[in-house]
């Protein structure tokens, strides 16, 4: 059914549709307009909708006006005419002789446009693995058309999920995780502060997964939940790397950490927390100023979050049974998913805990790349999942030095590591390590300042997305990505669905993104 | 004193007096607006000269028609008839030829200025059209037009409303607006008909609009359904009080600068239209002063 007609534009600016009265057309929506002049079709996202009229606003607000104020009694004549919808779209691909090209051209005058049929989807090529949500027209969903992102590249080269608070980030996590266990080369290490992606206490998560036995899952409360880890940690295995850039530190307090690490080696932290700062003034004499001693004592205590010898996570006792790091280690070369419950311990503890692990694991991608060539290709994949990133990799945190986070995403890719930085609040993240989230998933942000943010990072023009991107209701996103062929617009679908769907066999034709 | 104030002096002297004008306050009838049960027609014409080359003008003439039935449009109603006229003027009168051919008394049309020619056409072919369609309509329709034609034959239901007027009062101010002044002191949010000759009424279609025509029907009988029903499509607030069948069919049947710039072009491009820019040049020059000096 023919909805507008084609009346103006261009292709840097948009293309201007009027509307017919009785269409319904929503932003975001994909149209389609065959050119019977060209024999082009051209596929067209809705990105503005707007009220007109053939009457001069003048007489428009005169007759609203009248009405108001004096109850005038009018009827509109000819009103379908008259005062009608005209829509703002751009052109997303042209098919021409049934291949698809970047928009070049531009449909002639007065062609219909029409909305998209589910087989003309068929544009959209295959090649993804983790499937995510079904295309989404505005408001309305394709059940029949899945999209799915494509792990290989994706992942390493790293994601930002960002929405307002509950839109759905968390979930779109769990989905993708799922989809991400189903995959043969890949593992993720998850940091959650909120202890949601585990599941329990009536919340789905991956423990209810049908490959439940590929996630492994660290909690200082570990007794309480069966198969769970226990997240403790003894100081002997911090090395000073682990603090940098996220504790507050000056640079006399990170020169006297490597001073007491090289002189005590695993045992620094123990020695600096339990010696006297006169004991240590004899041994460093004016290298180390008392008042350090003293703060960096304070400082490191607080961090760990130690009462005494002992805390929630870590504790200056020796070391028993194996270490958290090499279990990590592990489970990441078996390819599983690692979830780390952050959630009982305080924000620097929790970036100590993280920045510690990602230390290690990373650590293990660059000596096998450097050293072990053949190892290093056999190796999966790694996804790291920090939640309110800019706590790690925020412009002000980063000004203060640099951290592990920053690294993975500057120089991840190379070692196969990527970072999926979740976050509410975009525009606090540094502008370089923006642009190094290739592919981001956008789930509805209100904030101007965060939508910029976001839009001016990513690898596709959004900037014509940016009231869609306002509107965005909870669980839809647009995901850009220099390796899908457009802004796509998805509904994600709920992890409880994919949970109920992964034990049935799914017939339904699979239409994923392209790979580059 | 300034010369616009001695303007308006001299006016206020001599033409507006508060007595200038003896209504009779009987002569005013109020009225209610009535749903028709029939279709409401509209015809109006509209012309443009297309190209003046001083001794020949050709012009286009468009005569159109509305047809509304319970407030919305009949489509497949909804025609416009275009015609062409070639007008020259010669020793002997005026050459004229309308493409396509009609059937027309060339005599009057003959004598008047070429300029004048279109204006006559059309004239006549609005009434033609009136005519033809006030043969078929049936007695609960009802036909607009534009202004009034004395040599209408058929008594049916016509409604002839003029936008302006040169009714005059005594002192020499326009009727409709002492009328229109009257009516508002003592007829308020009410529409009203003033009776002024045998077939002539000033009307006001809506209570709240600022202005009241000169309208001629034939059909006195009916005359409270004829104005009732045309109050009824007075309503739309673009032009409050105007029929807006009347608006539409004046819309679709003008010609606009566009459309003459076009057809202009039309004209004289093809193989026998080279002459026609030479031509054009002989009186185009007012034109031109227009455009360069004074835009």
């Amino acid at each position: 059914m023919t909805i507008g007609k084609i009346i103006g534009g261009s292709i840097g600016e948009k293309i201007l549709i009027r509307l017919k009265s009785n269409a319904s057309v929503d932003v975001g929506d994909i149209v389609v307009c065959e050119d019977t002049k060209t024999k082009e079709k051209f596929f067209l996202k809705i990105i503005n909708i707007g009220i007109s009229s053939l009457i001069s606003n003048q007489f428009v607000e005169d007759i609203a006006g009248q009405n108001l104020e004096h109850d005038t009694d009018y009827n509109l004549f000819d009103s379908d005419d008259r005062f009608y919808k005209m829509c703002e779209a751009k052109i997303l691909k042209v098919k021409r002789e049934g291949k698809l090209f970047p928009a070049r051209s531009l449909p002639n005058y007065f062609m219909d446009i029409k909305k998209i049929n589910e087989e003309e989807f068929d544009f959209i090529n295959k090649g993804g693995e983790i499937e995510i949500g079904n295309l989404r027209l505005g408001t309305e969903s394709f059940e029949g058309i899945k999209l799915a992102l494509p792990a290989k590249k994706l992942i390493s080269h790293h994601m930002l999920v960002v929405a307002a608070t509950g839109k759905g980030k968390s979930n779109f996590s769990k989905v993708f995780l799922s989809g991400v266990l189903k995959l043969d080369n890949y593992a993720s290490v998850v940091f959650d502060p909120h202890n949601e992606y585990y599941g329990g206490s009536g919340e789905k998560g991956l423990r209810d997964h049908p490959l439940k036995d590929n996630v492994v899952y660290f909690s200082p409360r570990y007794e309480k939940i069966p198969g769970a880890e226990n997240l403790a940690i003894p100081t002997s295995e911090l090395e000073p790397d682990d603090f940098f850039g996220i504790v507050n530190l000056s640079s006399a307090q990170k020169e006297a950490m490597m001073l007491i690490f090289r002189e005590y080696k695993n045992e620094w932290i123990k020695k600096l927390l339990t010696e006297s700062i006169e004991n240590f003034m004899k041994i460093f004499g004016e290298k180390i100023h008392r008042a350090t001693f003293a703060t960096l004592k304070r400082k490191i205590q607080h961090a760990l979050e130690l009462e005494g010898s002992k805390g929630l996570v870590f504790s200056i006792d020796e070391a028993s049974g194996v270490s958290v790091y090499k279990k990590v280690k592990n489970a990441v070369s078996e390819r599983k998913i690692v979830i780390v419950d952050t959630s009982m311990i305080g924000d620097e503890t929790e970036k100590i805990v993280a920045s510690s692990i990602l230390n290690r694991v990373f650590r293990k991608y660059r000596v096998a790349k450097q050293k072990s060539p053949e190892v290093f290709s056999k190796m999966p994949e790694v996804l790291v999942v920090f939640e309110e990133a800019p706590r790690v990799i925020g412009s002000e945190v980063l000004s203060e030095g640099k951290n592990i986070f920053e690294r993975i995403a500057r120089e991840g890719r190379k070692f196969k590591v990527g970072l999926c930085a979740i976050t509410q609040m975009p525009s606090l993240i540094s502008g370089e390590i923006l642009s190094q989230m290739n592919t981001k998933v956008i789930l509805g942000l209100p904030a101007p300042a965060d939508r910029n943010a976001v839009i001016n990072s990513a690898a596709q023009n959004i900037g014509d997305e940016n009231i869609e991107i306002q509107m965005l209701d909870k669980g839809e996103a647009i995901i850009t990505s220099p390796f899908i062929d457009f802004p796509m617009p998805v509904k994600i679908f709920l992890f409880e669905d994919v949970l109920k769907d992964f034990k049935v066999e799914n017939p339904d034709k699979k239409i994923t993104l392209s790979i580059e | 004193m300034k010369i616009h104030q001695k303007i308006m002096e001299f006016i206020s002297k001599n033409v507006y007096s508060k007595n200038e004008f003896e209504f009779k306050i009987d002569n005013f009838k109020i009225f209610k607006d009535v749903e028709s049960i029939g279709n409401v027609y509209a015809v109006d014409g509209g012309c443009g000269v297309l190209c003046d080359c001083g001794s020949y003008i050709i012009s286009k003439i468009k005569i159109g028609v509305t047809c509304y039935e319970n407030m919305k449009r009949v489509s497949s109603s909804e025609k416009v008839d275009e015609y062409y006229v070639f007008a020259q003027k010669t020793d002997s009168g005026n050459v004229i030829k309308i493409f396509p051919e009609i059937e027309i008394n060339e005599n009057e049309i003959k004598k008047c200025k070429i300029e004048e020619v279109q204006n006559e056409i059309r004239r006549y072919l609005e009434w033609k059209k009136i005519e033809e369609l006030s043969e078929k309509i049936t007695s609960n329709d009802v036909i607009l037009a534009d202004g009034f034609f004395e040599k209408i034959k058929n008594e049916h239901n016509i409604v002839f409303v003029c936008k302006t007027s040169r009714l005059r009062s005594k002192s020499g101010r326009p009727l409709l607006s002492c009328l229109n002044d009257v009516s508002k002191e003592s007829i308020k949010n009410e529409k009203w008909m003033y009776k002024i000759s045998e077939n002539e009424y000033i009307v006001k279609f809506h209570e709240k609009s600022r202005f009241c025509y000169k309208v001629s029907v034939k059909n006195l009988n009916n005359i409270e359904y004829l104005l009732g029903v045309v109050a009824y499509y007075s309503k739309d607030p673009e032009i409050i009080g105007y029929p807006y069948p009347l608006l539409r069919v004046d819309k679709i049947a003008r010609i606009r600068n566009d459309e003459k710039k076009t057809e202009n072009r039309k004209l004289k491009n093809n193989k026998f239209g080279k002459f026609l820019v030479s031509d054009e040049d002989a009186a185009i020059m007012h034109e031109l002063l227009d455009k360069r000096m004074y835009r």
